[in-house]
């Protein structure tokens, strides 16, 4: 099981993980072996509801895929207990009862993995969510030494606690790299340094914000189908700007 | 707009009503109505509609305005007093920062007018986005007799609930430079409401003003309706106005850099005409090239600093006043302006116009001579000033080609659904609507006349249900049926379409303010995201540095010393040479193909003198490789560190060049997965990758084929972000990306990943069928794009390498990447890319 697929990325250090025993999984996800714990972040489920409501016609499908394949995820990895990073759901708006119920619908289908949330700031707007999603705990954070698992990344250095590696979503990281012969790929991605990783979005119906490339900053682009470590490329590109 | 007529001794008139009526106030000016002007009245009288087609400055307001207020007097003599109350005319004009001038040309006659001839007192209203609450609201309790407006407020005022009474005593629309409008989206917005009008009023007349077009017959259609347009009458101008064009020429000594760009050499010369005219129009392409002459000039000569200005559609309002004001005081030595000064109020002391780069068409540079020489007798003059060697064969092209009296076309859109779609909304916001009626309604437009029943029926289901998939699209509901009529589903969404209505795609821009106070104006958000606090850029004429971006606002301070200035660069600025021009050009070059070989100074004797001037970079172009003609398509190869590059030079223009690199690309990348890069300019276009193409004219011409055409540009849409990218302006005029400042946070998405979900989940959505429609006939020009593509394969192909960049594949060359194709897998990209960076690490010395 190499999760973390290098391909033949040329040059691109083996042996990836941003932090011990954190492992990068195609499908925007990432797993902790020693305590199969899965962690996802940001799926802002019933986004395309609230559109709706506002008048914008999103069609509705995206949501169930996601859900599906969240649901293939912790089957695949015999996931012990799920973490949701923040913005399950996106607005108390697009909260319909079908939203709710294709959740308790994938929450029965993982009856036997612990579902914990970490509020994010979409989540503290929708307001309390209802027992019969079957969510095991909401916390504001999560504590798990060596790891701070929370939704908003602390900016700059000064975390809550500098000896913990903190492991967020939110802020929807994207990173474009380009060639000499003119290529450009732009795409969802995984952002690292010493002391924090941020996880791309997981739901296909959001957007993504690109990250400025900093010094000591690695990147792996994430897509459905697999997972890649550009961060050579990335700094490749930007000693020639 | 202020009219200067032929001075003539004023011959004094008796009797009639006229006394004190148009002629009347036209011989107190010394003036005498031209006969366009009295055709126009009389038909006005008459109630017949039409257009009026006059150059510039030459009396179209007057013509119309003084018109319709005898059709109001007729009117009125008819009716019992106290039955005229309320809005009697609309008047349209494209631009709202047009619309305070307008006003003030309306109210100029009314003092004299008013009390006399026209027995009733009129006022003129003003109603644009600008327009403060308490200004709406005063414009609703106690409406002006005549009212000027943009057609997006207009479609806001037609959503009103009471849009009924509001226009139900309507008896004129002006729609002002008509020609602007006709082939734009706005120019559908505006057909509909027309037609909306015409039902709500069914007594009013709708007149025209354009400027010259080659396809009159069609904006008297798009105008009135096909059905009216036999009626209606096409009143034409002969007003003689005077115009020189010229181009200047870089002096002999100094010869051209080898690629060609002369970026601003022109200067000391152009500086010199400006030093020698009272008041001088500096017309770029694009704001950057805007902000980077203006503050060249300033540099140059120090003392013209406080009698200069710039004028561009970022600039801040205020500042934008400034300009325009001095510049009708005469108190203005040079303005420096983009197509923001194109259109509008005639500034009379301007008495020559500067053209910097390409004049792209020959309309364009028709209106913007017509900027100056408005003093009596006067004559229009414009400098052309190329910013590259082959823009003076495209400057000598546009002169020819003005003195052989031709123009281009603008052609009407038809079927727009994304526009259809917003009419629907805003008509069952204002009191509902029966199906059949409406239908009737916007068939009676020239953009929907051959509207199918399958679209209409999308469109209803669009607005009603999300589209016609029901269970895509729960919840979802803009307009309900109730007893036989449509409705605006809810009070929140009539306010949000309101707040949404409009048809111009704008980029996500954020204000650009002093850290002190006061606002400079607004800048791309792509722009400004990619600066660091301290960095230092050209903006409003003005050398700044970035303090701080909070998200919304750049805040700046001064920045001393304008050396290594970045300039922003603003999307939407590129506009292709036209059809017309492009021909001319090639029919240019290829008359030269001949007298070129040898180069001998008396074969050049009687060539135009840009055409002189640019020998030598010929000269060199068929040294390296050849000169094109009409009887071969050129190809050229060459190779680069970055790579492998081809260019090709159909000189079809840039849209059809893009079209056809699309298809090129895809025809290749078919054979063997690759991705490619292309590049598209007036001349031709490049394709480049990382593995050499063909080198054999056979393998050309297979992938120039024009069998399977239409197949392969539909299916090669896909494998280019031209599609996602054009997507943009339709989803936000149908209503699917919500615009402006105020809205939902929650409800905010990009138009690309809209375009991914319908992709995705609803792939038969008529707007994703309407954007490839409209990438193919707008984007690519599709009509035109085939008949290049038969005219190849009737031609030669010749197939060079050459050992560096040609004279004319370099500006191709230098106008960077446009689109790439890609058939490969995104894992196979990003190994390649890292691949050749490694390659290109091993190879630099460091």
């Amino acid at each position: 099981m190499s999760e973390v697929r290098i391909a033949s990325v040329p040059a691109a250090a083996a042996g990836d993980e941003p932090a011990p025993n954190v492992l990068l999984l195609p499908g925007r996800a990432a797993f902790l072996p020693p305590s199969r714990t899965l962690l996802v972040s940001d799926l802002h489920l019933g986004k395309a509801a609230t559109f709706r409501r506002a008048g914008i016609p999103v069609p509705e499908g995206s949501a169930q895929r996601d859900l599906e394949r969240l649901a293939q995820l912790v089957r695949e990895h015999d996931v012990r207990r799920l973490v949701v990073l923040g913005d399950l759901f996106h607005a108390k708006g697009g909260c319909t009862p079908q939203v709710f119920a294709e959740f308790a619908a994938l929450r029965a289908r993982i009856a036997d993995t612990e579902v914990v949330l970490v509020l994010g700031n979409h989540d503290r707007a929708v307001g309390r969510l209802p027992a019969s999603l079957g969510i095991d705990a909401c916390l504001p954070s999560l504590d798990e030494p060596p790891f701070h698992f929370v939704h908003e990344p602390a900016t700059g250095v000064a975390g809550p606690d500098r000896h913990l590696f903190t492991v967020a979503g939110h802020l929807h990281p994207t990173v474009s790299i380009r060639s000499p012969s003119g290529d450009r790929l732009a795409d969802r991605c995984f952002v690292a340094d010493t002391a924090v990783l941020v996880l791309p979005a997981f739901g296909s119906f959001t957007g993504g914000n690109r990250v400025e490339p900093a010094e000591g900053m690695r990147f792996w682009i994430a897509r459905d189908d697999g997972v890649v470590d550009v961060t050579r490329i990335v700094a490749a590109n930007g000693k020639k700007r | 707009m202020t009219t200067r007529q032929t001075r003539r001794p004023a011959r004094p008139r008796t009797g009639g009503s006229n006394a004190t009526g148009p002629d009347a106030w036209f011989a107190a000016r010394g003036w005498k109505p031209f006969p366009f002007q009295r055709a126009v009245w009389r038909d006005m009288a008459r109630s017949r509609s039409g257009l009026v087609h006059a150059p510039t400055g030459t009396g179209k307001t007057l013509a119309a305005w003084l018109g319709a207020l005898g059709r109001a007097r007729a009117i009125g003599e008819a009716r019992a007093a106290g039955e005229t109350k309320g809005l009697r005319v609309v008047w349209l004009t494209p631009l709202k920062a047009l619309a305070a001038d307008t006003v003030r040309a309306l109210e100029a006659p009314l003092a004299d007018l008013c009390g006399g001839w026209l027995p009733a007192r009129w006022d003129v209203g003003v109603r644009t986005g600008d327009t403060s609450a308490t200004d709406r609201r005063r414009l609703r309790t106690s409406p002006p007799a005549a009212l000027v407006t943009t057609p997006e407020t207009l479609s806001i005022m037609l959503s009103l609930e009471d849009a009924h009474e509001v226009f139900a005593g309507l008896e004129t629309i002006v729609v002002d430079e008509w020609h602007e409008l006709l082939s734009t989206k706005r120019g559908v917005q505006t057909e509909l409401a027309l037609a909306r009008l015409r039902a709500l009023a069914p007594e009013v007349i709708t007149w025209g003003l354009s400027a010259t077009l080659a396809n009159l017959d069609e904006a008297v259609a798009a105008l009135v309706g096909p059905a009216r347009a036999a009626s209606a009458h096409l009143v034409q101008a002969r007003v003689p106005r005077r115009l020189a064009i010229e181009t200047l020429i870089p002096r002999p000594m100094e010869r051209f850099p080898w690629a060609g760009h002369m970026g601003m050499r022109l200067l000391p010369q152009v500086i010199e005409r400006i030093e020698a005219a009272t008041t001088s129009l500096v017309f770029t392409n694009t704001r950057s090239q805007a902000e980077r002459w203006f503050e060249a000039i300033g540099t140059a000569r120090p003392d013209w600093k406080p009698v200069i200005a710039l004028h561009h559609g970022s600039v801040d309002r205020d500042q934008r006043a400034v300009a325009e004001e001095g510049l009708r005081r005469g108190r203005l030595k040079c303005v420096v302006a983009t197509s923001s000064l194109d259109l509008g109020v005639d500034f009379g002391p301007v008495e020559q116009v500067f053209q910097i780069g390409s004049p792209k068409g020959i309309a364009r540079i028709l209106q913007r001579a017509g900027r100056s020489g408005h003093a009596p007798g006067a004559t229009g003059r414009l400098i052309c000033v190329p910013t590259h060697a082959l823009e003076l064969i495209e400057c000598a092209a546009a002169r020819q080609s003005v003195a052989a009296g031709v123009v281009e076309a603008r052609r009407p859109l038809t079927g727009a659904l994304d526009c259809l779609a917003q009419h629907l909304v805003t008509v069952a916001c204002s009191g509902g609507f029966r199906e059949h009626e409406l239908r009737a309604e916007v068939a009676g437009t020239r953009a929907f006349a051959t509207l199918d029943d399958a679209s209409w029926r999308w469109a209803i289901d669009f607005a009603a249900r999300g589209g016609p998939a029901l269970a895509a699209y729960p919840n979802f509901a803009r307009i309900t049926e109730r007893f036989g009529r449509w409705y605006v589903a809810s009070k929140a969404i009539a306010r949000l379409h309101r707040m949404s209505i409009g048809t111009i795609a704008g980029d996500a821009t954020v204000d650009v303010k002093w850290v002190r106070g006061g606002r400079l104006g607004t800048v791309e958000e792509s722009f400004v995201s990619r600066l660091k606090p301290g960095d230092r850029f050209l903006f409003a004429g003005r050398p700044l540095a970035l303090f701080q971006f909070d998200g919304l606002t750049a805040w700046v301070k001064r920045a001393r010393g304008t050396s290594a200035l970045q300039v922003p660069r603003w999307n939407g600025g590129r506009m292709p040479l036209s059809t017309l021009l492009s021909a001319a050009v090639l029919d240019l070059v290829q008359s030269l193909a001949g007298g070129l070989e040898p180069p001998r100074a008396t074969s050049s004797r009687r060539l135009l003198p840009e055409v002189k001037a640019v020998l030598p970079l010929l000269h060199t172009q068929s040294r390296w490789s050849r000169l094109p003609n009409d009887d071969a398509l050129l190809i050229e190869r060459v190779q680069s560190r970055d790579g492998h590059h081809v260019f090709l030079f159909p000189f079809a223009g840039r849209l059809v060049h893009e079209g056809l690199a699309a298809l090129v690309a895809w025809r290749i990348a078919q054979r063997k997965p690759s991705t490619l890069t292309m590049a598209a300019t007036d001349w031709g276009f490049e394709l480049a990758g990382r593995e050499p193409l063909f080198a054999h004219e056979r393998e050309w011409r297979q992938v120039l084929s024009p069998a399977n055409l239409l197949e392969d540009l539909m299916a090669c849409l896909n494998g280019t972000e031209m599609a996602r990218r054009h997507f943009r302006e339709i989803a936000r005029v149908a209503g699917l990306v919500a615009s402006g400042r105020r809205t939902n946070r929650q409800t905010q998405s990009s138009a690309g990943l809209i375009f991914d979900v319908l992709t995705e989940h609803d792939g038969g959505n008529m707007l994703l069928a309407q954007t490839r429609r409209e990438v193919l006939e707008q984007q690519f020009e599709f009509g035109r794009l085939r008949e290049a593509v038969a005219a190849i394969a009737e031609k030669d192909i010749h197939v060079v390498d050459t050992p560096r960049l040609s004279p004319l594949a370099f500006p191709i060359w230098a106008e960077q990447v446009q689109a790439r194709l890609t058939t490969q897998g995104w894992l196979e990209r990003i190994t390649a890319m890292a691949h050749e960076l490694e390659q290109a690490a091993e190879g630099t010395p460091s």
